[in-house]
């Protein structure tokens, strides 16, 4: 086969980073590729370098056999190259067919007028030829992260894209989603379009890959045959020495009932939501995306108000009106997403990590910038955080040291309750099992954690106990020798149990 | 292809430092625009000249910096002027009259405020209907006739330190002083740069943002008071139709660095952006540049800091 894409020799530098250092890549037509690496590897960089996004100091970038000069997205897509990002950005009150043609390719009547007749159709048989089943005039808002990803690559393809790049396509789908998801991957690659994902979870890189590229540090590691290497040879090749990703069980005895919740509704997201969560205990939360879990969390956190429920801490029942009143107590959450309410990106780390503490670093309302340098070099060291320096912005951080710095910050404030959602999305394997690591060490010196996670073996690797959400409701809570990944599918999908809990209820 | 990373540097150096380049430049560009510019007198004339500004800015650098806008300053200090002068003229009492045009300045931001903060409304919408009942009820407060001669408080303004530094020069750097002592060494400091950066982080992270908004507020209220004593010290009187120095606060602050979207800024990039304007306003004036032309020359300056804010921040935050 031909290489559809060659990268010679990129470099991108960085103010006090080299992100990309001499890279070389060779894709071959029609194949699946895997980009893998750990966070600050490079590879979104080295995507976005060839998608027109950033601007390489140093290259040479071939496609289709010819030597190409990409100066903008626009560049790329006339082309033939289309990127799928990580986080989606559809034009929710648009309908479908109006995302898809969204910019300059409206079909038109005579002088400029768009003919929605034509457009309508033509996305539906866009749709049809690829055995999709959606409206085109139905409105974005609403439609699953699943499903504005297919709407997504549906534009892509119809821009003949021959060679389409997903930024870590699955972390934020359910597992049937990904299937889903690898399925249709599976036709684009009959159809000879190249794809590449760029991803961490080396389960995806066995099931859909051809061929798998291991960056480290912005430089090349190799390429290989996925047929021909082993998970231990790719973990290796990814962090460059052996790591033992083993979850710790507990080797302790958990504590009395910290925390009780009781019929927590928040309508039409939580319904009647009751657990308990004991000191120095890992409990789980699984369901499919849109089970109610977030939105059950939040509640817990302050950042939404049940409409009914109790929260009773320590034997105390408390009355959580905003985040304040729930830090103040203790309970502490890393949201979902560390851009839009965990981070300001445009200040230091130093600030992002001492922000909550702020108040008990200072008196009178004075700053105590020793006792404050204190702790974030403590942090640091303790978090091991990769950066130049403590005054570096969080946007110039990888994912994996911004999540770090979320749980610095509420490590200062000596949390009894950490609320944890989704706290390993877009994070790569060191990183990750970093944070288990951390998280048995907190229960173990007596916090209690809720782990939010869509990622199954992470849920039951790290979990002493899985609460499973289905349509707002708690269908069942395992212990950890009833673990197992069909039990929790089923209760994560089971009806029966959803009719059974409300005959009991009413 | 080198140059993009460079660029990005040099954006953060701009955002820090440019505008003292800038003031530097501009005093080169005045002392051969004319000979007369580069005298102690004049030096010192330009500065008192825009002392107010100055000290009015740095309330406007703290509200920038934490996102938020105020439009109807320049019309609170107005009717805290008119405050000041009506008080010490039935009064007779220096002390009364300070304290009336403080508390005024004080109430009429802390509604501008309470308006954004607690019932959520967009601050310029607000702010400029704010504006609009200032000025009335600056009017109103003396049936609409100016208040002429107040001698009593004149000594706030009129006086030399040393027989040479006008006194205003020795409030505005005692203003900006506080101003930067409160941002950088205060917790109230660093919530409104949180605030400003990240609305939504900051409440997360269990600062009370509303609070917060409205205490930023309440500050300027004290900024806008000063303002409106020392201004009724300079004008020896209390004038209904005085001059609105809202825009002349936000382009000091705009042009010293602190970022329209909130989350960046120094005081001391406000200080430099109001000398800026300053000079380019004393220069013209001693070119004979007609008011009209002048009017045009704020704007575009206005426009241009806006501008190099929009892209030098763009620069920095995407990486």
């Amino acid at each position: 086969m031909d290489n559809i894409l060659v990268m010679n020799h990129i470099t991108k530098t960085y103010p006090g980073v080299k992100a990309l250092d001499d890279v070389s890549i060779e894709v071959k037509k029609g194949e699946v590729h895997a980009l893998m690496g750990e966070n600050g590897a490079g590879k979104s960089t080295l995507m976005k370098v060839l998608s027109g996004i950033h601007m390489a100091d140093e290259g040479q970038v071939i496609f289709e056999g010819k030597e190409v000069v990409i100066h903008s997205p626009a560049d790329a897509l006339k082309m033939g190259v289309s990127m799928i990002f990580q986080e989606l950005s559809p034009l929710l009150d648009l309908t479908i067919a109006e995302n898809i043609f969204a910019g300059v390719r409206f079909p038109r009547k005579r002088k400029g007028i768009v003919d929605w007749n034509k457009a309508y159709e033509k996305c539906g048989e866009l749709f049809e030829k690829w055995g999709l089943d959606y409206d085109p005039k139905r409105k974005m808002r609403g439609l699953s992260i699943a499903d504005t990803q297919m709407i997504e690559i549906v534009k892509a393809i119809s821009f003949d894209s021959k060679l389409i790049i997903m930024d870590e396509p699955s972390s934020a789908l359910t597992e049937k989603e990904v299937e889903k998801l690898f399925g249709f991957i599976r036709t684009l690659k009959e159809n000879g379009i190249t794809v590449i994902i760029i991803t961490h979870k080396l389960d995806e890189v066995f099931a859909i890959t051809d061929t798998v590229t291991v960056l480290r540090d912005g430089k090349y590691i190799g390429t290989k045959a996925t047929k021909e290497i082993t998970r231990e040879e790719m973990i290796r090749m990814m962090v460059g020495r052996e790591v033992r990703s083993e979850y710790e069980a507990p080797d302790y005895e958990f504590g009395p009932t910290v925390l009780k919740v009781d019929g927590l509704t928040l309508a039409p997201m939580v319904n009647h939501v009751d657990f308990e969560l004991r000191r120095g205990e890992i409990l789980g939360f699984s369901g499919i995306v849109g089970a109610g879990r977030t939105e059950a969390m939040r509640c817990i956190f302050g950042l939404d108000r049940p409409k009914e429920g109790n929260i009773v801490l320590n034997g105390v029942h408390l009355t959580i009106k905003t985040p304040r009143d729930a830090i103040k107590n203790g309970i502490m959450m890393i949201t979902e997403d560390r851009k839009f309410d965990g981070l300001v990106l445009c200040r230091s780390i130093y600030e992002n990590i001492v922000l909550p503490s702020t108040y008990r670093n200072s008196r009178h309302g004075l700053l105590d910038s020793k006792k404050e340098k204190q702790i974030v070099d403590e942090m640091f060291d303790y978090l091991r955080i990769k950066a130049p320096s403590d005054q570096t912005l969080a946007n110039q951080l990888s994912g994996g040291n911004q999540q770090k710095v979320i749980i610095a910050k509420w490590l200062t404030m000596n949390p009894s309750i950490l609320i944890m959602d989704e706290p390993t999305r877009g994070i790569d394997v060191l990183a990750k099992s970093e944070i288990y690591k951390l998280m048995r060490k907190l229960a173990r010196e007596g916090v209690s954690i809720i782990l939010v996670s869509s990622d199954m073996e992470e849920l039951l690797g790290v979990s002493d106990r899985i609460a499973v959400m289905c349509q707002g409701r708690i269908t069942g809570i395992l212990d950890r020798t009833e673990f197992s990944q069909e039990k929790i599918m089923e209760y994560a999908t089971d009806e029966q149990q959803l009719i059974h809990r409300a005959q009991n209820t009413a | 292809m080198k140059k993009k990373s460079n660029i990005s540097a040099l954006a953060m150096f701009y955002t820090n430092y440019g505008v003292f380049f800038i003031l530097l430049l501009v005093i080169i560009g005045a002392s051969f625009c004319s000979d007369k510019f580069l005298t102690v007198n004049n030096l010192l004339g330009v500065i008192n000249q825009n002392c107010l500004t100055a000290i009015m800015a740095c309330g406007m650098t703290m509200l920038l910096i934490s996102a938020n806008m105020d439009l109807a300053c320049g019309q609170a200090m107005v009717m805290a002027n008119v405050m000041c002068a009506l008080v010490l003229t039935t009064t007779g009492n220096v002390l009364l009259a300070i304290a009336a045009a403080i508390l005024t300045a004080v109430i009429a931001e802390t509604a501008n405020g309470y308006i954004i903060s607690y019932l959520g409304l967009n601050g310029f919408i607000a702010t400029l209907a704010m504006k609009f009942v200032f000025e009335g009820i600056g009017y109103l407060l003396v049936g609409g006739t100016p208040i002429y001669g107040t001698p009593k408080i004149t000594f706030l303004a009129q006086t030399q330190i040393l027989g040479v530094i006008p006194i205003l020069i020795v409030f505005m750097l005692i203003c900006a002083v506080v101003t930067h002592f409160v941002l950088t060494r205060t917790s109230f400091g660093r919530y409104i740069y949180a605030i400003g950066g990240n609305k939504e982080a900051a409440q997360s992270a269990g600062i009370n943002v509303k609070m917060m908004v409205l205490l930023n507020f309440v500050v300027m209220g004290v900024f806008v008071g000063i303002t409106a004593v020392l201004y009724t010290a300079r004008a020896n009187s209390g004038q209904p139709a005085g001059s609105d120095l809202t825009f002349d606060a936000i382009i000091a602050t705009v042009l010293g660095g602190t970022s329209m979207a909130g989350g960046a800024g120094m005081v001391a990039g406000t200080i430099a952006g109001a000398l800026v304007v300053g000079i380019i306003n004393n220069i013209m004036n001693l070119a004979g540049v007609s008011v009209y032309y002048q009017s045009i020359v704020k704007g575009v300056i206005i426009f241009l800091a806006i501008l190099l804010d929009k892209k030098t921040r763009d620069t920095i935050m995407k990486v």
